[in-house]
């Protein structure tokens, strides 16, 4: 079985690549100047006190020593204490992550929704008036940005017309109701942006395939022009699609801290960067380790996904 | 207490400071541990006493260790739950609140505080608190294992003798003049809190004060509720707090804080951004609140970097910046223009004051800059990048500058990096500030004596020197020991190795319907007395 081959290797491949992330991102975060003792007690460290307390953590070390013991600790599944709250760092993974998956996935849902209806709009209707305004609210979709967004949007659910939450996240597996509530502003703030990039794609891919022979073939059999739209163009247009629609997802995951930042949602993005900004060293490693995996298990799944929608992508 | 804001916004305690800060950016890691001795004037009627009130706080709850915090948004939280024997009142002079009285001996090395009695620890605890855990907590500072960050307050002490349940008495070698000052972060936790079994201290705050712990959900809320047996009530009888619970909510953007304010979601907020601040005070659904706060802005000049080592060169920087622009141009008039670290709130500022202060005089500052080997070479001016107002003030800082033929430029640096680079000294000019001093010994000690950890700019004079010494072991009158900063205040402003800026005002904003809340210049958030009217 090829596929289930295929598959297995690219997970064996995904050790190496999560070695050499955390390596990278190891050394990165401590070439950087100042230090998780020195971020903790600010202007308060004197340097006695900053000396004690990182030969408590153990930073006095030579990297290499603080890489392998971090290494050991990781691979019994031990991801350390944060310096600065004290509290275990897994627990406080494990917590950001339903907050940052949901919003990334129902932005991904919005991008759907909103980008393949009126991307396959405006190929059918090319160069029309229609695509012309679909383009344009692409285009648009694409240049404002989330802050600004996520702020117009608070402003007139919040303030104006009200009814919906504006911020915090309440997780939609226990509270269906509350929890997608919660969701609806963030979800359109982030996905508004991508709908535009999912539109845009669906659009051109549409349009290349409608230019295929076999949709002339269709025509000559006298096939109306919505059944030859539904049945055989979109499908195939969907490919290249779901490709931006899967990037886009690693991406939103990855890019939700504005977002985050905007709606106070306790997710993976305020995590990350209130870490960097304390030099959180094992926070910022857990963090992106996690990303990083969450990143390649989106491609992984992406490229599982061609094999449904054409039978003759093969996979060695 | 205090230290370098660097951290986002206001943050009422001790720190270094690039706050100011509209942006988000880090939670703070200002010092903390002041509050305020609230007067509530108004008392509530039956009816209106408890429900819940929603805080909007800028950063989440750091550590709930009240001896190991550091951060500022930790104390919004904790300071509802721990108490200490002394706290500031609006005009920033301590008050006592678990040390109902104290003497001290002739020779102002021997201080005996009597304590409140009746006063209970929370749950799991459950009962009186007594001198002995005063003195354990005092003790858990001290102790190097802790890593108190407030170690230093207290080091000082030589003996610390309990008698009886009510009394404590602290022994010196020499008078320690700001001791009242130093005790407002003497948080009280149960004697044996690190060996207890039924409780973790780390996550489990076990205090005296109003309101005990329930929970803390990281980034999402602290909740924290009227604790049944707490020893006060206000001036009708009625016990303390007026609300059941408080509920604290970190959102870090402050214009999402602002709106949630105007929408109800929130009941209460810190921290609104200066931008914000003039459309929020002509908002009839909103209560603006800014007094003047602890937090200054200033230009360190590091003596010992090249052309910074030139005197004349750092007089006519003094002399070339028109202060009330920085304030209106960097801070949307929330603030007023200093000559000197001195908050205008205090009880001091009138005491010790600038003889001959600086202000924009042009022709000064070229005449100055004439006789200075200063040979137009560009200098870097170090500010924190993400603090917004911080960033504005250098830029009006550098065209002033360039005004009068001095060639600067703007350096933003992420704050981290900026730290340590304080810390090390690497820089020539920087534009930074601090917040949280309180007493003169704060103010001028830990920056200005020769080496002292937070002396930056690696000023050095002796005299200055002997002033401090003589302001820190004063142990006669308030006029005395002012007298010692007041000349020291002149030496360093002739000496300029800071150019005093502007003080920022302290923002808060809630709605008309909650009362009984006292906004006082360190940013204190206590809730004790604090009730919500029908809305």
């Amino acid at each position: 079985m090829g596929f289930k081959r295929y598959v297995l290797k690219r997970l064996l491949l995904l050790f190496p690549v999560l070695l050499g992330v955390s390596v990278i991102s190891f050394s990165l975060v401590h070439f950087v100047p100042g230090g998780p003792v020195e971020a903790a007690l600010g202007t308060q460290g004197n340097p006695e006190l900053i000396q004690e307390l990182r030969n408590q953590y153990g930073l006095n070390r030579p990297l290499y020593v603080q890489y392998f013991d971090w290494l050991t600790d990781v691979l019994q599944g031990d991801f350390g204490q944060s310096i600065r709250t004290e509290r275990d760092i897994s627990v406080a993974v494990e917590r950001a992550i339903p907050p940052t998956f949901w919003v990334a996935f129902s932005a991904s849902v919005v991008s759907v929704l909103i980008g393949i209806p009126t991307g396959i709009i405006s190929a059918v209707n090319h160069y029309s008036a229609r695509d012309y305004v679909a383009t344009f609210f692409a285009f648009l979709g694409l240049s404002v940005p989330n802050f600004f967004l996520g702020l117009a949007l608070i402003l007139v659910f919040g303030l104006y017309i009200g009814g919906l939450p504006t911020t915090g996240f309440v997780d939609p597996m226990k509270h269906p109701i509350e929890g997608v509530r919660h969701l609806v502003l963030p979800a359109f703030t982030l996905g508004t942006a991508s709908s535009a990039v999912v539109m845009r794609m669906m659009r051109s891919s549409l349009l290349e395939v409608f230019s295929e022979e076999y949709i002339r073939t269709a025509k000559a059999k006298g096939l109306t022009r919505r059944l030859i739209t539904n049945k055989h163009a979109v499908k195939n247009a969907l490919i290249p699609t779901i490709t931006v629609i899967g990037l886009n997802f690693g991406y939103l995951l990855g890019g939700v801290v504005i977002v985050e930042q905007i709606f106070a949602i306790p997710g993976l993005g305020r995590l990350t960067l209130t870490a960097i900004f304390n030099r959180e060293y094992r926070v910022i490693q857990a963090t992106l380790l996690l990303i990083a995996f969450l990143f390649a298990v989106v491609n992984l799944v992406t490229d599982i996904m061609y094999a449904y929608l054409d039978p003759r992508i093969k996979y060695e | 207490m205090a230290g370098l804001v660097g951290a986002s916004g206001m943050t009422g305690l001790a720190g270094c400071s690039g706050g100011g800060g509209d942006t988000g950016g880090g939670e703070t890691t200002t010092e903390s541990g002041t509050d305020g001795a609230d007067t509530a004037t108004e008392t509530p009627s039956e009816e209106e006493m408890g429900g819940e009130l929603v805080a909007g706080t800028q950063a989440d709850v750091v550590k709930l260790d009240p001896h190991k915090s550091s951060a500022y948004s930790s104390f919004q939280v904790l300071d509802n739950i721990y108490q200490r024997l002394t706290v500031l009142d609006a005009d920033l002079k301590p008050q006592g609140l678990l040390a109902k009285d104290w003497t001290v001996s002739d020779d102002g090395t021997s201080w005996t505080f009597t304590l409140q009695e009746g006063v209970m620890f929370h749950p799991p605890v459950s009962r009186e608190m007594t001198a002995a855990d005063v003195k354990y907590s005092i003790e858990r500072i001290l102790n190097p294992d802790t890593g108190s960050p407030r170690k230093s307050n207290f080091d000082p002490i030589t003996n610390i003798e309990t008698n009886g349940d009510y009394e404590i008495t602290f022994e010196f070698e020499e008078p320690y003049a700001p001791f009242l000052y130093k005790l407002t972060t003497s948080y009280v936790m149960p004697e044996g809190a690190d060996e207890a079994d039924d409780y973790d201290v780390s996550k489990q705050p076990v205090g005296t004060g109003p309101f005990n712990f329930v929970e803390h959900v990281s980034k999402d809320h602290t909740l924290i509720e009227a604790f049944e047996d707490y020893w006060e009530t206000d001036q009708d009888g009625n016990q303390l707090p007026h609300l059941d619970a408080v509920r604290f909510r970190p959102i870090p953007e402050g214009s999402s804080r602002v709106t949630n304010l105007k929408t109800g979601e929130l009941d209460w907020i810190d921290t609104a951004p200066r931008s914000q601040a003039s459309s929020l005070e002509n908002a009839s659904s909103v209560n603006f609140s800014n007094v003047p706060g602890t937090f200054y802005d200033y230009l360190g000049h590091r003596l010992d970097s090249e052309p910074m080592g030139d005197q004349k060169l750092r007089q006519a920087i003094s002399w070339a910046i028109d202060r009330p622009s920085i304030v209106k141009g960097a801070r949307f008039g929330y603030g007023e223009p200093t000559q000197d670290p001195v908050p205008p709130s205090s009880l001091w500022a009138e005491m010790i004051q600038v003889d001959e202060p600086y202000e924009q005089d042009k022709e000064k500052a070229e005449q100055l800059l004439e006789d200075s080997d200063y040979d137009g070479q560009q200098i870097n001016i170090m500010v924190g990048q993400q603090y917004k107002g911080q960033v504005n003030a250098a830029e009006i800082v550098q065209e002033q500058l360039s005004g009068v033929g001095i060639n600067v430029k703007v350096q933003p640096t992420e704050w981290g990096t900026m730290v340590s680079r304080l810390n090390e000294g690497d820089f020539q000019i920087t534009l930074v500030g601090w917040i949280g001093f309180v007493d003169p010994d704060d103010m001028f000690y830990s920056i200005f004596h020769t080496g002292e950890k937070w002396n930056q700019t690696n000023y050095s004079n002796e005299e200055v020197d002997e002033l401090l010494e003589q302001g820190r072991s004063a142990t006669g009158s308030r006029e005395e020991r002012a007298g010692y900063y007041d000349d020291a205040v002149d030496m360093i402003a002739e000496e300029a190795p800071y150019t005093f800026l502007n003080f920022n005002d302290e923002i808060m904003a809630w709605k008309p319907y909650v009362k009984g809340f006292t906004h006082i210049p360190t940013g204190a958030t206590r809730f004790k007395t604090t009730y919500k009217t029908d809305q």
